[in-house]
């Protein structure tokens, strides 16, 4: 679903990643692990169209996507839950769902995305009209993935969604993605906690100083010896 | 008192057509960070054309905003596309530089074209009086005022109401977030830029028959707004509405009670300038 080959970007003529190559399958669950500074962000920036790529090519649904305006890529249905969620926090809970809206794609299927993301977090139904800037941690990323999930996503892609979040609270969020997983939804995880991201994850890829350093199922890397004694601490 | 009752409601007038100009400026500076130093220059193109209008084709210059507001839009469009969108990540410097380039461009062109002369524009309702009770008010800047109000009430309620409204919030707040979720940031802000310069389609019009034409008249309009605008606060729309109704008051009461008179129009920076000390985020905020 989701084919990047061989990505190099930066800022300012300093390549951050180099040569990086990824597969997402459709109804897969893909994690991008690694630590702060690792290149995760920056290679979502090119997939997400906010950053030029200075080579290599993004295909999405057998179509060239590579640095094609963001909100065209949005319509492809590739749909990005930003890092830090950057909910616009001025405007109201179902403000930010309606603005998920957008998509002319997605567009005709508002009211039942509507009711769909309602029911899935009840919580958002009841504080529909209160500012999202007054929400806790965990109700904001509820929001900012209701928001990405009414753009009628294909594949859904969330930059680092446990930031900010208790453990429980992540395991929370990491249950829900198991759960639109399973009624269809291909995701694309990127995170730096490593054991709690391989768990609900099929596949996972591990990024080292700009680059694939390991990459394989998510199991056999939860057993790899390098990945337990660098990232889980065991 | 009669005197001082007609002072108030003059300054109440105009300060609502400061309050309209200053809004557009407001709402294109919270979608695309720039400030514009033609903004005032545009209207004043926008005065002229009803100039135009009056004296060529023989138009009533409220008939004519028919024609000058969609042309101003379209217009504004264009110069969003062409000269605006291109400095979009660019430092205010340049933006400053290239928008007071096209301000003396637009001068220099409206002085070739009308000349240096004061011209004025009649309308159907030059020479027309309203008497409300104690004051009598000439009908022109009333309807200037009532249209402003309209305007900015309608401005609101689009903001406020509709999916493109929200839209222009959103990419206000963080245009980055407002991409990832599939809006067209680029297509908001030049709608945004050309429905400003399209109100100002409106306000010239509305005005030309209230004040004095001359191609330098911009640059007042201009500073008026940029006041009542940083007056108002950054994002705040209804601050930006009671911010022109202050500046408008004190323009029209310095203008009647201020001695020298020669100080009058330095009396409404006089005030921005407190209003800054006691007020830095705006008459609104605390």
């Amino acid at each position: 679903m989701l084919e990047i080959r061989g990505i190099q970007a930066g800022y300012a003529g300093v390549s951050i990643i180099r040569d990086v190559s990824l597969d997402v399958h459709e109804r897969q669950v893909v994690s991008l692990l690694g630590a702060n500074g690792a290149g995760k962000s920056t290679l979502l920036k090119v997939v997400s169209g906010l950053l030029k790529a200075d080579a290599g090519v993004v295909t999405f649904c057998g179509e060239d996507i590579t640095n094609l305006r963001p909100d065209l890529i949005a319509e492809r249905g590739l749909i990005q839950v930003p890092q830090g969620r950057r909910l616009f926090t001025r405007l109201s809970v179902i403000d930010n769902l309606l603005l998920g809206n957008s998509p002319r794609r997605a567009r005709p299927q508002r009211n039942a995305l509507l009711e769909r993301v309602l029911t899935m977090f009840p919580i958002l139904a009841e504080r529909r009209s209160q500012l999202t800037g007054t929400l806790s941690g965990g109700q904001q990323q509820m929001v900012a993935i209701g928001r990405a999930l009414m753009g009628a996503p294909r594949l859904l892609v969330l930059d680092e969604p446990s930031i900010g979040l208790s453990p429980s609270i992540t395991q929370e969020v990491l249950d829900q993605l198991t759960t639109l997983n399973r009624s269809g939804l291909t995701v694309l995880l990127v995170e730096q906690n490593v054991a709690q991201a391989l768990s609900v994850s099929n596949r996972g890829y591990i990024l080292e100083n700009g680059a694939i350093a390991l990459d394989g199922e998510a199991d056999a890397l939860r057993r790899d010896e390098r990945i337990r004694k660098a990232y889980l601490g065991v | 008192m009669d005197t001082f009752l007609q002072v108030l409601t003059q300054g109440a007038v105009l300060g609502g057509v400061y309050a309209l100009i200053a809004l557009a400026l407001a709402i294109v500076y919270s979608v695309t960070h720039q400030l514009n130093f033609a903004h005032g220059d545009l209207m004043a193109v926008a005065m002229y054309l009803a100039l135009v209008g009056s004296h060529a084709l023989g138009l009533d210059p409220y008939v004519s905003i028919a024609l000058i507001a969609p042309i101003m839009f379209f217009a504004g469009f264009l110069l969003f596309r062409v000269v605006f969108a291109s400095m979009l990540h660019a430092p205010h410097l340049v933006v400053i530089q290239v928008t007071l380039a096209l301000s003396f461009v637009i001068q220099s062109t409206l002085l070739l074209a009308f000349s240096a002369n004061f011209q004025t524009v009649h309308s159907v309702l030059s020479g027309e009086i309203l008497n409300l009770g104690p004051v009598s008010l000439s009908a022109a800047p009333v309807l200037a005022f009532t249209v402003s109000i309209v305007l900015g009430v309608l401005a609101f309620v689009v903001i406020r109401y509709t999916d493109f409204g929200r839209r222009v919030l959103a990419v206000a707040e963080d245009s980055e977030a407002a991409a990832l979720s599939g809006i067209n940031v680029a297509l908001v802000q030049a709608l945004v830029f050309a429905t400003a310069v399209g109100v100002l389609g409106v306000a010239g019009p509305l005005v030309a028959p209230i004040l004095v034409l001359q191609p330098t008249a911009g640059l007042h309009l201009t500073l008026i707004s940029f006041i009542v605008f940083i007056l108002g606060g950054a994002n705040n729309y209804i601050g930006t509405l009671v911010a022109g109704l202050i500046i408008g008051l004190s323009e029209a009461l310095s203008s009647l009670y201020m001695r020298p008179a020669e100080f009058a129009a330095a009396v409404p920076y006089l005030i921005f300038t407190i209003f800054l000390l006691v007020r830095p985020k705006g008459v609104l905020e605390r």
